[in-house]
């Protein structure tokens, strides 16, 4: 076999010079292009991450706000039924009360006005019985005074001295 | 001196004597009486002798008996 060295070391330096000016052209016309447009991508996909991001913050700052402002209507809701049942337990306790008191002073009244008309009626009574007594005894007196009677009544009245 | 007696209508004159009897001791014989019939007395006597009244009758009796049952 015949090896034609300075033929062969020809085509070597012509490959090299190839390679190299393949690879300064593919450097110029297809790497600096696609790196510019992956670097123009990586730069949107960046910042449309990064804007994603603040969006994703500021739904979960507004989510964060609405679960307080609920957590804190919700307080509130609480405290003002608890207010109003604790008064309206009260109103309820206030009204049993003035009633317990409205029917004892109803019922000590109604046992006064009782009383005083039992002892009104006992006081009429008295007073009826002693002057139908007296009648009766009158009656009895007029039928039965005798002529002796009237003569001791006046023997008794110059002697007792009474005059 | 003037004394009038009222005396209850069923007594006689008997019963008024006795009456001006007694009165005579006290204010005198020459005593003026004058007689007054009630059917309201029932028995005993009323006399009324310078200004003083006397009641012995069984009317007023009942009567103070009826205030003291009634006070």
């Amino acid at each position: 076999m015949n090896i034609n060295l300075p033929q062969t070391a020809a085509d070597l330096l012509l490959n090299i010079i190839n390679i190299i000016i393949l690879f300064v052209v593919v450097k110029a016309l297809v790497y600096k292009p696609v790196k510019k447009f992956l670097d123009n991508r990586n730069a949107r996909v960046t910042e449309e991450t990064g804007k994603a991001e603040r969006m994703l913050d500021e739904a979960n700052a507004t989510l964060s706000q609405k679960d307080k402002l609920l957590n804190e209507g919700i307080k509130k809701g609480e405290e003002e039924a608890g207010k109003i049942i604790a008064e309206a337990r009260e109103n309820s306790r206030n009204i049993v009360d003035n009633a317990k008191k409205n029917a004892t002073e109803i019922e000590e009244k109604a046992l006064r006005e009782a009383k005083e008309e039992k002892d009104k009626f006992i006081a009429s009574s008295r007073d009826e019985i002693a002057e139908l007594a007296v009648k009766i005894a009158e009656r009895i007196l007029k039928r039965e005074t005798s002529k002796e009677d009237n003569e001791k009544i006046v023997k008794e009245f110059f002697e007792g001295g009474e005059l | 001196m003037k004394i009038t007696i009222t005396v209850p209508e069923n007594t006689d004159d008997a019963y008024f004597k006795s009456i001006c009897d007694g009165f005579k001791k006290k204010y005198g014989e020459d005593t003026v009486f004058s007689k007054e019939l009630s059917g309201e007395l029932i028995g005993g006597f009323k006399a009324e002798a310078d200004g003083e009244v006397y009641d012995t009758s069984i009317f007023t009796k009942l009567a103070a008996i009826k205030r003291l049952l009634t006070k």
